[in-house]
């Protein structure tokens, strides 16, 4: 599927825009306010409007005000703005994301997606067709392809500098402590997807874009009992490749990655942008600084936003639009539909711990 | 008293490790419908995964409470955090608890509140008294305002637990495990010498829960032990073999007082550093790279050595929180013998990817 969709994307013409872009900051939560409204302000060259859209206008109107040197106005749904926009960031809970982006493709906006791109794949390919159709582009915030050290790492695995890819093994995990506005991760049943759809959306994506195309699925394994899960154990192989994902909101894990070839291994950390190690057949370590050496999330997100704002005024093309996360998506849909719990013996024992009240 | 499936229980402090598991417990067992208070939905994360009621309730907040208390029958008061928290906390909820007219109120206390200079058998007649821990004290403070709303006619429960452990448990399980796993925690001397009071974390909850059932438990309090009176040394023996790593070192008392002395001055050292330059080293470590690494060994070894508090106050302390109250009121009898609660930690331990 995703090398039709591939095919269907239109290439489109770069036609410079002149006059300044509308833009709609949909969703304004915690994301839009600590990175999309900051980074916006920084790059606000091509930006002559703001429009924020949530259905909490207080909410709204308290970034809007925080906003300096463009002008704003607020609104509590995108469809209240639709006509009047050119571009639209969308920052809502995943699960809205077609909801919302399809009417705008529709209408020729150029949309730029928070990760995931969508719940299922079924309504990101239905993005990516709305977007191919109206020749709007879609992008998708997938920061870690812009990390100066994973780009270095795929760089090196497609020439061959390890060698045969064997296993790779990527362990990422922090206490959940996203400042969430709404809550919506958890709150009222409004999602049942956890730290799969959330960190898994990096991981898997980052393993599909590695290593060109789409793993096959073996196992997953997650700690949900109709909840959004907080674990989630993912085993994957492609060719002779054999890649293990552990994921978790619930702890601290080691958050890193290890690649192991017939002529070496990378190993690095999530958390570090910039640097990782090889160490070549011989034992002999190498540390790696990808330029920039230093960068953090306020520069992964100018460049983004930047990048958007510039496709959208028909100056450049997206750093990852839309059809390229679709194979981690589909991974992703996958393991959901593919899940079984976790081992809990603690949780076997309740029922033996107390009786019913009756 | 509570007698029907379809009431509610809030649970307050529901995003810790205590709260949580009364509220899987109440979940799973059908013991009654839970609403989950957190204070931020950050805390959330575990609880969630259930699919069951969850509220914003920061105990500081009177209007989140008494939005979090609607329908409520019943209160399991879990939260806990600084001293304003646990008393002013404390006081909201019962506050709210009160002016709903709740059937039962259970504090989740500490044996801490006899404070630390105690020997030999305490019982829930022994008096509470405050002492140089700001948490024993506050705790205290807050017990005092249960008391003072049991007068006033609401019905309250208190338990006071000694070492909760078990799955969840950041202190007694996760952390203690990553001091075992560093290879260098050893066994004590006379300084490991004192009796650990360990409680797996569903005895705790089991004998809580049943008291909402009894009569008999209003306006008292209850100490919870476990079925093992062990020493603190041979509580890291048996974890570190469940864990199946290599025998434990004997330190002798020397020698441990002098690393901890060692450790304690570097821990200061690095706290009035951490004062005075949080933001700068913050960034740093965020930041990645080698000095993040240097900064985070340091942190691991820190850890990894008892502190000076830790051996005089509680692995040498030769006190047994005696629980026959709780077995002859409640009919309480502890359902996990520490082998069988360390394996379970273990099992955790594997499912969190703390241990491989």
């Amino acid at each position: 599927m995703t090398a039709v969709l591939s095919s269907v994307e239109p290439a489109r013409l770069l036609r410079p825009r002149l006059s300044p872009l509308r833009v709609a900051m949909i969703g304004c939560g915690a994301i839009a306010e600590t990175h999309h409204l900051p980074a916006l302000e920084r790059n606000a060259g091509p930006v002559g409007h703001i429009v924020l859209v949530d259905p909490d206008l207080r909410r709204a109107q308290t970034l809007a005000s925080a906003l300096s040197g463009v002008g704003t106005t607020i609104a509590a749904s995108h469809e209240e703005v639709w006509d009047d926009i050119d571009a639209a960031i969308i920052a809502t809970p995943p699960r809205l994301h077609a909801e919302i982006a399809m009417p705008l493709l529709a209408r020729g906006v150029h949309v730029f997606c928070e990760k995931p791109l969508a719940e299922s794949a079924a309504d990101a390919i239905t993005m990516i067709e709305r977007a191919a159709q109206s020749r709007a582009w879609l992008c998708v915030n997938q920061t870690r392809r812009s990390y100066p050290a994973l780009k270095r790492v795929k760089d090196l695995l497609a020439l061959g500098t390890i060698g045969e890819c064997l296993s790779i093994e990527h362990r990422e995990g922090f206490r959940f402590a996203w400042p969430s506005v709404s809550g919506w991760h958890f709150a009222g049943g409004t999602s049942a997807r956890g730290v799969l759809l959330d960190q898994g959306a990096h991981a898997l994506d980052t393993i599909c874009w590695w290593l060109g195309g789409k793993p096959r699925l073996v196992s997953c394994q997650t700690d949900s009992f109709g909840g959004p899960e907080g674990v989630a154990n993912v085993t994957l192989e492609r060719d002779r490749c054999a890649i293990t994902i552990a994921l978790s909101w619930l702890s601290t894990l080691s958050n890193t990655y290890r690649i192991v070839g017939t002529r070496g291994t990378i190993e690095g950390s999530t958390t570090d942008f910039c640097r990782f190690t090889l160490t070549d057949d011989r034992g002999r370590v190498q540390h790696i600084e990808a330029p920039p050496a230093r960068c953090d999330y306020h520069d992964l997100f100018d460049l983004f936003i930047a990048n958007f704002l510039d496709a959208a005024a028909g100056r450049a093309v997206p750093l990852v639009p839309g059809t390229a996360s679709l194979p981690g998506i589909e991974l992703m849909d996958e393991c959901y539909r593919a899940a079984s719990r976790l081992p809990m013996p603690w949780l076997d024992t309740l029922p033996h711990v107390h009786a019913p009240i009756r | 008293m509570l007698q029907s499936a379809d009431r509610v229980i809030l649970v307050t402090g529901g995003g810790g490790f205590i709260g949580n598991r009364f509220a899987e417990v109440i979940h799973l067992s059908r013991f009654a419908r839970v609403r989950v208070g957190v204070r931020r939905w950050a805390s959330a994360a575990r609880a969630a995964r259930f699919s069951i009621d969850i509220a914003l309730c920061d105990v500081l907040d009177p209007r989140q409470i008494a939005s979090a208390m609607q329908g409520v029958d019943a209160v399991v008061h879990c939260a806990v955090g600084d001293e304003r928290v646990i008393v002013d906390g404390t006081r909201n909820v019962l506050d709210a608890a009160a002016r709903n007219r709740v059937s039962r109120v259970l504090h989740i206390s500490t044996a801490e509140v006899y404070g630390s200079n105690v020997n030999g058998r305490v019982d829930e007649t022994r008096p509470c008294t405050t002492t140089g821990s700001p948490y024993a004290n506050a705790k205290t403070q807050a017990e005092q305002l249960v008391w003072q709303y049991s007068s006033r006619g609401l019905p309250v429960t208190i338990f006071r637990p000694s070492i909760v452990y078990g799955p969840w448990s950041d202190q007694w399980t996760a952390a203690l495990a990553e001091r075992l796993r560093s290879g260098r925690w050893r066994q004590y001397a006379r300084y490991g010498e004192g009796t650990c009071n360990l409680v797996y974390v569903d005895d705790l909850v089991a004998a809580a829960l049943s008291s909402i059932r009894s009569d008999r438990a209003v306006g008292e309090a209850f100490n919870v032990g476990g079925a093992d009176i062990v020493t603190w040394n041979e509580y890291f023996d048996r974890f570190n073999q469940a864990m199946g790593l290599p025998p434990l070192e004997v330190r002798s008392a020397q020698r441990t007082k002098a690393k901890s002395i060692a450790a304690g001055a570097v821990r200061t050292t690095a706290q009035l550093l951490l004062a005075r330059h949080r933001e700068r080293l913050r960034d740093l470590s965020e930041r990645g790279g080698w000095v993040s690494e240097g900064m985070k060994g340091l942190k691991r070894w820190m850890n990894t050595t008892p502190s000076p508090s830790e051996l005089d106050d509680l692995y040498s302390r030769r006190a047994i929180y005696d629980w026959s109250k709780a077995q002859r009121l409640l009919d309480y009898r502890p359902a996990f013998d520490l082998d069988r609660g360390l394996r379970l930690s273990v099992d955790w331990l594997r499912y969190a990817g703390l241990l491989n």
